[in-house]
């Protein structure tokens, strides 16, 4: 019995891990590759381009902080966000909902740690169809919508389903 | 309707937590953040140096230049009688040589 919650908090641990390890080593090599241009703008796809821009605020570009106040105020916000991810997957006993709330963690965790190193988060999907260009995102985003979804996926059908 | 509240507030955590930003918002928050054009410094304007009557006047200095050119004719005076030397020195060299040779 031990030995299987072990087990399952290094799993748990481990997705952590690895959605923040991805999140982290793309961010690394766009940044890297913007070190030898002044600007990036990669085409690598008919629908996707990898473009490097810097986010201050939330989604959308909403709440660009440009004073350091607003924008403690804002990782404070997030951080506590973050604690609260936390409580909510030592408490969840369903499986789904706990790695789908491990996935919305680690992209939390990578978002926030650049909010912290470089005081604004690097976006750089552009996915495009034609000139209609959808927002820039990066990984982290996309676990954490798709950490989102999953739960509400979970809210929807899983108690239909009970 | 708790359903409603939960996804509420499932919309809110991705509001805050995902960072994706516009693409026209991008571009127009690194114009502007270019602050090159700013870097230019305006010129001051002309005002008279603070020890402005110490300076000397334009007369002394033409005085000056004249005295210059007669140093410069004097040494050139020098040099014409230091060759005159010279050539004197040459042909004695020479009478000596040929008193020798006879």
């Amino acid at each position: 019995m031990i030995k299987s919650e072990k087990k399952n908090i290094i799993f748990n641990f481990l997705t952590v891990i690895v959605v923040f390890f991805l999140d982290r080593s793309s961010k690394i090599y766009i940044l890297k590759l913007a070190e030898f241009e002044s600007s990036l703008d990669i085409y690598v796809l008919p629908n996707l381009n990898f473009y490097l821009i810097w986010n201050k605020g939330i989604s959308f570009g909403l709440l660009p902080f440009s004073d350091s106040f607003g924008y403690m105020a804002l990782s404070f916000l997030i951080s506590f966000l973050i604690l609260i991810i936390l409580i909510m997957v030592i408490k969840e006993e369903n499986n789904f909902k706990k790695y789908s709330l491990l996935l919305i963690l680690g992209g939390a965790l990578g978002n926030l740690y650049d909010r912290i190193k470089y005081s604004a988060v690097p976006d750089f999907i552009d996915l495009h169809i034609g000139n209609i260009h959808w927002f820039i995102f990066n990984v982290a985003d996309i676990f954490i919508s798709l950490g989102v979804v999953c739960l509400i996926y979970a809210e929807l059908f899983f108690k239909k389903e009970e | 309707m708790k359903n409603f509240y939960k996804f509420i507030i499932l919309s809110l955590m991705v509001l805050i937590l995902t960072s994706c930003q516009s693409v026209v918002d991008g571009i127009s928050m690194k114009k502007k953040n270019n602050t090159d054009q700013f870097l230019i410094e305006k010129k001051s304007p002309l005002v008279l140096p603070p020890d402005f009557d110490e300076l000397p006047e334009p007369a002394s200095e033409a005085k000056s230049s004249e005295e210059d050119e007669f140093d410069i004719k004097n040494v050139l005076g020098q040099t014409s009688t230091s060759d005159e030397n010279k050539k004197t020195d040459s042909s004695s060299i020479k009478n000596t040589i040929m008193k020798k040779i006879k």
